[in-house]
């Protein structure tokens, strides 16, 4: 075999052992969306069948292969195999260098603080003029907040319902206005925000790490100054209304308000 | 060190995003390489330029594929005789008609701004085929694509003198030793699997080091340069229009997703400006430049380009909403 064959072989090899390490360490749903991991399985599996097309097919006996003097004495040159190695063909290898430095896949606060500056309205990404659309969307069922009577709880928010949740709430607000909502999320303080408020916040991922954006409850709280930046809480809430440059979003307007533990995930889907 | 981090991880989400795409492209273009023979598909493309675009961009709909995936099909396409304005308006409308990114563009922009989405997939298309005519025009004696030309009679050469006849020939000789149908059968399809294995593997080789280029850039880029830098221009409409194609060709955001981006700017900049971004990012990215180089040449990839950010500025111009 080649050298550069066998440097085909490493790279691929190289590729199956990232996609192996992020699977296996969980750091894959800190990079893409769950949703396209059956794509990183595809991949993972026709790297696969290139290993096994050079390694196993080829010791059988094909027919081909008893046509290999035919096809060396052929003078035309797309035959690849006298492809030479250049330097450049190390960039093929960055990949797996670049993986030892992703250390669970968490974005620094700095860079998140970064890419917040994009959405100027939080709930402006899910902020609409009339409601009739969400409306089919999500019905008229409120039981998919999983509701909490005993603790008077109307609205509890889990990572898995954050978007849809913050999606059905910013398109009717008039519904849910006084109810009692329980959120978890970190602080992020905008500028042209009034001092008492901040936003309760948290990154939602499309695709990938390439186009998350913050997105979150506008919150009133008479004593922001005591919460730290970069720090998760969980809040429990009433809904009210506010204005935010000319639009009108919910507003949640602090209960109960405590720290939490920085959760696994790092993102909302 | 948490910079290193941060555009590590950018890049490796990027690079996973992008991967099982460009292997699906590499898959079908083999495929099509291994399947369709060259007369059937030149057949299915008219003769008529303006006709063969519009049907290029009708393959979009068939063939879908997302703006990293679309490249190495175009490259088939072209080998096998397809016109280049067809091949071109298939390159540039199957990232935007692709019925995913339609999808997720009716969910972005179907309560905010549903004007958005018609403008989006008409002067896509529009764009497509008019990009992919004055290509067209431009190439006259292959001026343009030049060795690649070259490289194609070499494809053909290939055919006249295919393997796949001295295969034959083997296989009619095994015939007459009676060895049973079955058998024969079986191997060769094992045998056309290898062809296919063989072949994605080469051209995935091809083009994934421009896209591993193309993603570090762009990962350094988002990480480095805050985004509040594209909203501070918004007094000026044609210089914002310009920004936000710069923005997406070097953000290099897959077409599926990046309507989710452009959604957030809605009430910030012009809606014109959110079009050309949406317009510019599925035809071409800093990525795709990178694997256009290699598929094509330098000369070609740069007319392209240009034609593209020029038909999107005018279009983003003159359209007022």
């Amino acid at each position: 075999m080649k050298f550069s064959e066998l440097f085909k072989r490493i790279v691929i090899i190289d590729y199956i052992l990232i996609i192996l390490f992020v699977i296996l360490t969980g750091i894959l749903g800190n990079l893409i969306n769950p949703r396209q991991n059956i794509f990183v399985y595809i991949c993972l599996g026709v790297f696969c069948l290139f290993i096994i097309n050079k390694y196993l097919i080829n010791n059988k006996k094909l027919i081909k292969e008893k046509n290999h003097e035919n096809e060396d004495s052929c003078d035309c040159d797309h035959h690849e195999h006298n492809h030479k190695l250049s330097i450049s063909d190390v960039i093929y290898l960055l990949p797996i260098v670049l993986v030892l430095f992703i250390n669970g896949g968490k974005l620094s606060a700095s860079t998140i603080n970064n890419r917040i500056n994009t959405n100027i309205s939080v709930s402006k990404t899910n902020n609409s003029g009339s409601s009739n659309a969400s409306q089919t969307y999500y019905g008229d069922n409120t039981s998919d907040f999983n509701a909490d009577s005993s603790t008077g709880i109307d609205i509890n928010v889990s990572d898995k319902n954050y978007v849809d949740d913050l999606d059905e709430i910013s398109n009717n607000i008039d519904k849910y206005v006084g109810k009692t909502i329980k959120v978890k999320g970190f602080i992020y303080r905008k500028q042209d925000l009034s001092s008492n408020q901040f936003i309760l916040s948290r990154l939602y991922m499309y695709c990938c790490v390439a186009d998350t954006q913050l997105i979150g409850y506008l919150t009133n709280y008479d004593k922001v100054d005591t919460l730290g930046d970069d720090t998760w809480y969980e809040v429990t809430a009433k809904i009210e209304k506010a204005k935010v440059d000319g639009d009108t979003v919910p507003q949640l307007n602090i209960v109960n308000i405590n720290q939490i533990d920085k959760p696994g995930e790092q993102y909302v889907y | 060190m948490y910079l290193i981090q941060d555009i590590s991880i950018m890049f490796i989400s990027i690079i996973l995003e992008a991967f099982p795409f460009v292997v699906i492209g590499v898959a079908l273009s083999s495929i099509i390489k291994e399947f369709i023979s060259d007369d059937t598909l030149q057949k299915i493309i008219p003769k008529n330029p303006i006709l063969g675009s519009i049907v290029g961009v009708l393959l979009g709909l068939f063939i879908p594929s997302c703006d990293c995936a679309v490249i190495p099909i175009t490259r088939r396409l072209i080998k096998k005789g397809v016109p280049l304005n067809a091949a071109i308006s298939f390159m540039l409308a199957s990232p935007i008609v692709n019925p995913v990114v339609i999808v997720a563009t009716v969910y972005s922009f179907s309560v905010t701004s549903p004007i958005m989405i018609a403008y989006r997939i008409i002067f896509g298309v529009i764009i497509a085929i008019v990009v992919g005519l004055l290509m067209g025009l431009l190439n006259k004696n292959n001026k343009l694509i030049g060795e690649y030309y070259k490289d194609d009679n070499k494809d053909n050469n290939f055919k006249k003198h295919s393997h796949n006849k001295i295969f034959k020939l083997k296989l009619d000789n095994d015939n007459s030793k009676t060895i049973d149908k079955k058998s024969i059968f079986f191997k060769k399809c094992l045998e056309r699997l290898k062809n296919i294995l063989n072949n994605s593997e080469e051209e995935f080789f091809e083009i994934i080091k421009y896209l591993i280029v193309g993603a570090l850039i762009a990962a350094i880029v988002q990480i480095l340069v805050p985004k509040t830098i594209i909203l501070g221009l918004n007094n000026i409409k044609p210089l914002e229009i310009l920004v936000l194609m710069l923005f997406a060709y070097i953000i290099s955001l897959c077409s599926t997703s990046d309507s989710f981006v452009a959604k957030t700017f809605i009430g910030q900049i012009s809606n014109s400006s959110i079009l050309a971004f949406l317009l510019l990012g599925p035809m071409i990215d800093l990525k795709n430049t990178l694997m256009l180089t290699k598929s094509f040449n330098k000369k070609f990839t740069a007319v392209l380009i240009s034609l593209i950010f020029a038909c999107i500025f005018i279009v983003a111009l003159v359209i007022k909403f």
